[in-house]
């Protein structure tokens, strides 16, 4: 015999109330006034022996019916089997365990090593846990796969060696993609595990933070059968602030560093200080106090740099791990941008004019244009220059081999149709020799009063700035007369841009590692309306320097940002054999970066850990500065239902004591609902209250009729 | 002197096992205009006195003395000196100026009655009764009514008019309050300035100890005081029929009360606090008489009687006028 619940059988201490009732002499049922009470002491109600024994059998009914209803709403059942023998289901858990650069804040790695221990310590036996790690990417340690191979317990022993051998990396947070791959892989469920193990959780370990990464899971249709378990670790104390040093501005003078500084909602502090630093370390000196309170950003100038100073250092915020950014002189570069154009009586007619007058120089680069002939391009060429503009016209031959060399190591090419060509043949098998074409076919378009733009490829880097509907009108962009270009069939797509009669406007052409760009009309108003329009200025300077016309070659960049080796140098290694040199990183202190700190592949570098670092490849030298994500700077803390926005199920990892306790529960209800002996306890209780009812009438009657 | 006796319990009125005598005070009520109440009760008084040896006394007295120089020659007996010429002076007790105040309690415990009528109705009868009487004697009779929210204060007069208005006052029915005897009997004494009479008609359930002060200045403005303290016949036996959650009237708190438990201490402390009532109007040189409402009205009026020409003759000089003698026996 058991109850299924309990509690309610403490409802029978009730039959106490009417026993006591019985026990205590009747309050009387009349008033009456007297004139005074100063001569009389109240008389309580006393037990009497003579109401026990009259009501006895009433008394009787009474309890009865109260201890038989408090029984029925405790729910009784008889025991047909050993409860005992019952054993929980074993749960699919993976443990994702945030490893980025936030969780180096003072104590919560240790409190994510808490966290695993009571995981592991409130698994059953049946239970399977994978470990996994994410930061940037995600590395499995103790990986899923294992399950067919190995034992729970044997994974369990797993996960809790290889948690110890985990520490958190530099790199940012792509929590979401962590999230989803382990999602995918526990939405799976293998042979091993069997139909009792259906449902799946995820136990995330992070601090959670609001630049965690968890965007991606917008659009991600999160398995119904795989729960959340988030489980969010805190600083000892809370809040951060981040400086980044703000690049050049042309309206400071150059030697001037300013810093912008922001303080995260949740800090503390809001007395921050600036100092120079040497190696990572703040030079001696008072610095510069600035005030940045909670959720503000301040940007601040810095005093002038002392001879050893590299970096700047802040001080006074909770965490250090991303205090100190190294500075790097920017090296102005410069370059040349030869035009090759022909001379020409007025201005209208000059394209090299409207290329003069363009801003063309850069914080980092600083470009010079140098009017050529034709012939002498070819001597003009210098190590510098890094774009010729070529404009053909008359008889002139067109240097199409030497182009071509020029522009396959990296150089730029425009040539522009601005003129009428008498003899298009030297034109047609120069471009045919710069562009590995076949001879292609030039010839005069007629143009009836003027041509528009018809047709643009937005999705081509050259015209990604303008798809914004704001920017794509280029309706005011006119055609005088231009020349029709016959594009081989084959190079269809490197069209750019067509007017509405069909014909190429621009083409672009990929040659080695540089480009070639065709105008088939003269920018400049004798030609067309294209070089008084807005456009004409953020098409040529893309067109100029199409790779990367901002990234300078001495650059900051962010752990685990990769970096294109293309950008290490403002000149390229000469030949084939400096390229193939080996290419050496090296820290600080001239010592090599080994493996678990730098990351190098074929086109790319990725740094695995903050620093200055000097790349060295052949005679080539470069410098560059390795900081903290700034994702991992802000680290407001999220609540965990964000989750919930994102429709992810939400739910706690129960200990395996917990569910053996729910399967116990369960089984019980299915007996006591299938029992169902409250319902004849209630019924008695029915039927004893009625003969209490009535025997109860028969005495007030009886009472009643002698009085 | 009577101040030194100790008198062991509360005067009664010494009556004749034989009511038949007196008219039934139950009768009496049924009558509703009060002013004919006191008449009734009065005049059948009266008569009873004509019929009555055991009383042994008589209001009417008369003299002759010879006429001195001096004397009034309005008082000589004419008819005497016409038959006998011989000059005396016939005197009688025909005029008073003997102020009596009726002092009527009218606070809510007086609204108690186990009887077909309340302690109230039996003052108020009482008291119509004794003015009544007074006023045939030719006394001035004033009222002050207590235990009320506006209290009413008639100064004792004898003019045509003012009895009737005195029985007007008296039916007034008025709701009573919580009982401040003490202070009431505080303000008559200030009201009082002229020496007389001071009956007081209460059931006198207050604590004794805060009438000592009122009955001293009363005592010390010269008055006679007469204390009659009427209670139902339930207050005295304490005769509940049953177990019942009890209400004070006075105050509205209600407590439960057994008879059975509480008769017997509830008459051990109602004596002990008549006694206290009885030895503080013996140390005020007042009067208590204690009336229960089952008794006859005239046994009220008798014990005035008895009680002021007793009262009269220990306060020399209190009422009588020189040269008019009242024959006044004492009663018990």
């Amino acid at each position: 015999m058991g109850l299924l619940a309990p509690l309610y059988a403490l409802a029978t201490l009730a039959v106490v109330g009417p026993i006591v009732f019985h026990l205590i002499r009747r309050q009387p049922q009349g008033q009456a006034e007297f004139s005074s009470l100063m001569f009389l002491q109240p008389s309580p109600p006393r037990l009497t022996r003579r109401s026990r024994v009259e009501h006895w059998l009433l008394l009787m009914l009474r309890v009865l019916a109260l201890v038989l209803i408090a029984l029925a709403f405790a729910r009784p059942y008889l025991r047909e089997q050993d409860f005992a023998a019952i054993s929980a289901a074993g749960e699919r858990v993976v443990v994702l365990v945030d490893t980025s650069a936030s969780m180096r804040r003072p104590g919560v790695w240790e409190q994510a090593q808490r966290e695993v221990d009571q995981l592991l310590a409130s698994c059953g036996a049946h239970d399977y846990v994978g470990l996994y790690a994410i930061d940037s990417r995600l590395r499995p340690i103790v990986p899923w796969d294992t399950v067919p191979t190995w034992t729970p317990s044997a994974m369990q022993q797993a996960v809790r060696a290889e948690f110890d051998q985990i520490t958190p990396s530099w790199h940012g947070t792509h929590l979401a993609d962590g999230l989803m791959a382990v999602a995918d892989l526990l939405a799976i469920p293998s042979d091993k595990e069997g139909p009792a193990t259906t449902d799946a959780r995820i136990v995330l370990i992070s601090d959670l933070h609001q630049d965690s990464g968890l965007e991606q899971l917008q659009g991600y249709p999160w398995p119904a059968t795989v729960r959340l378990d988030v489980r969010q670790v805190q600083p000892r104390q809370p809040g951060n602030a981040r400086l980044t040093i703000l690049p050049p501005d042309v309206n400071v003078p150059r030697e001037r560093v300013r810093v912008r500084v922001e303080n995260n909602m949740d800090s503390v502090q809001q007395n921050l200080r600036l100092t120079w630093g040497h190696d990572g370390h703040p030079l001696p000196g008072d610095g510069t106090v600035v005030q940045v309170p909670p959720g503000q950003v301040r940007v601040v100038p810095m005093p002038p740099r002392p001879p050893s100073g590299d970096c700047i250092v802040l001080t006074g915020d909770a965490w250090s791990g991303d205090n100190v950014e190294f500075f790097l002189v920017p090296q102005l570069q410069e370059a040349e941008v030869l035009v090759a154009a022909p001379p020409v009586a007025s201005q209208e007619d000059d394209f090299g004019y409207f290329i003069e007058k363009m801003p063309l120089d850069t914080p980092w680069f600083q470009r010079r244009v140098q009017r050529v002939s034709l012939h002498e391009l070819t001597s003009a060429i210098g190590t510098k220059t890094k774009a010729i503009l070529v404009e053909p016209h008359g008889q002139t031959m067109f240097p199409g081999a030497v182009l071509a060399q020029f522009v396959r190591q990296g150089g730029v090419v425009v040539v522009v149709l601005a003129h009428t060509l008498e003899t298009p043949e030297p034109v047609s098998r120069g471009l045919s020799e710069l562009l590995g074409w076949p001879p292609v076919a030039i010839e005069e378009a007629a143009v009836d009063g003027y041509a528009l733009i018809g047709a643009i490829n937005y999705r081509h880097p050259l015209f990604q700035p303008f798809a914004d509907p704001r920017f794509n009108d280029f309706s005011k962009i006119r055609l005088w007369r231009y020349r029709r270009l016959h594009v081989p069939e084959a190079e269809v797509a490197s069209v750019v841009a067509r007017l509405d009669s069909g014909d190429p406007w621009i083409v672009h052409q990929r040659v080695g590692a540089g480009h070639v760009w065709i105008l088939t009309a003269g920018p400049q108003p004798t030609g067309s309306t294209f070089a008084l329009s807005s456009k004409f200025v953020p098409i040529v300077l893309r067109m100029l320097a199409p790779d990367d016309n901002r990234a300078p070659h001495h650059t900051t960049i962010e752990v685990g940002q990769p970096l294109r080796r293309t950008a290490l140098w403002s000149e390229s290694p000469d030949g084939e054999a400096a390229r193939a040199a080996e290419l050496q990183v090296r820290a600080d202190d001239g010592q090599p970066v080994g493996e678990a700190d730098v990351h190098l592949e074929e086109e790319v570098i990725v740094f695995h850990r903050p620093g200055r670092y000097t790349i060295q490849q052949g005679a080539h030298t470069s410098t560059c500065a390795v900081v903290v994500p700034l994702s991992e700077s802000r680290l407001t803390p999220l609540d965990p239902d964000v989750f919930e926005q994102y429709g992810v199920p939400l739910g706690r990892v129960r200990s395996a004591r917990e569910r053996l306790e729910t399967a116990r529960q369960l089984q019980i209800g299915e007996l006591e609902q299938r029992q169902r002996l409250w319902r004849w306890l209630l019924v008695a209780g029915m039927i004893v209250l009625g003969g209490e009812t009535a025997i109860g009438g028969c005495l007030a009657q009886r009472r009643r009729a002698t009085e | 002197m009577m101040q030194n006796k100790k008198p062991p319990e509360a005067h009664r009125p010494q009556v004749s096992s034989d009511r038949r005598w007196f008219v039934d005070p139950a009768a009496i009520m049924q009558i509703r205009n009060l002013a004919m109440r006191a008449k009734s009760v009065v005049e059948g008084f009266m008569t009873g006195l004509h019929r009555s040896t055991m009383l042994g006394f008589s209001v009417e007295f008369s003299q002759y003395r010879p006429y001195v120089e001096g004397d009034d020659p309005r008082t000589l007996d004419w008819k005497l000196l016409a038959r006998t010429d011989r000059y005396y002076v016939k005197q009688f007790e025909d005029e008073t100026n003997r102020r009596c105040y009726l002092a009527v309690d009218q606070s809510r415990s007086m609204a108690y009655g186990s009887l077909a009528y309340n302690k109230a109705e039996y003052a108020r009868t009482l008291a119509a009764t004794l003015a009544y009487y007074l006023h045939l004697q030719r006394d001035a009779v004033g009222l002050m009514t207590c235990g009320v929210q506006h209290a009413q204060y008639m100064p004792p007069r004898h003019r045509h008019g003012h009895l009737s208005q005195l029985m007007h006052v008296l039916a007034l029915d008025s709701e009573g309050t919580e009982s401040d005897f003490s202070g009431a009997l505080t303000r008559l004494a200030g009201f009082s300035h002229r020496r007389g009479l001071v009956v007081l008609l209460s059931d006198l359930l207050v604590d004794p100890d805060t009438l000592f002060q009122p009955l001293g200045y009363l005592r010390g403005r010269g008055h006679e005081v007469l204390v009659i303290r009427i209670l139902d016949p339930t207050e005295v036996d304490f005769r509940l029929p049953q177990s019942a959650m009890v209400r004070d009237m006075e105050t509205g708190r209600q407590i439960y009360v057994d008879p059975r438990t509480v008769a017997t201490q509830y008459r051990q402390r109602f004596a002990a606090h008549e006694k206290q009532l009885v030895e503080l109007c013996h140390r005020r040189g007042a009067r208590l008489v204690r009336v229960t409402t089952d008794e006859p009205l005239e046994l009220a009026l008798l014990e005035l009687i008895a009680n002021t020409g007793m009262l009269a003759g220990h306060v020399p000089g209190a009422t009588k006028r020189l040269g008019n003698q009242r024959a006044v026996k004492e009663v018990g």
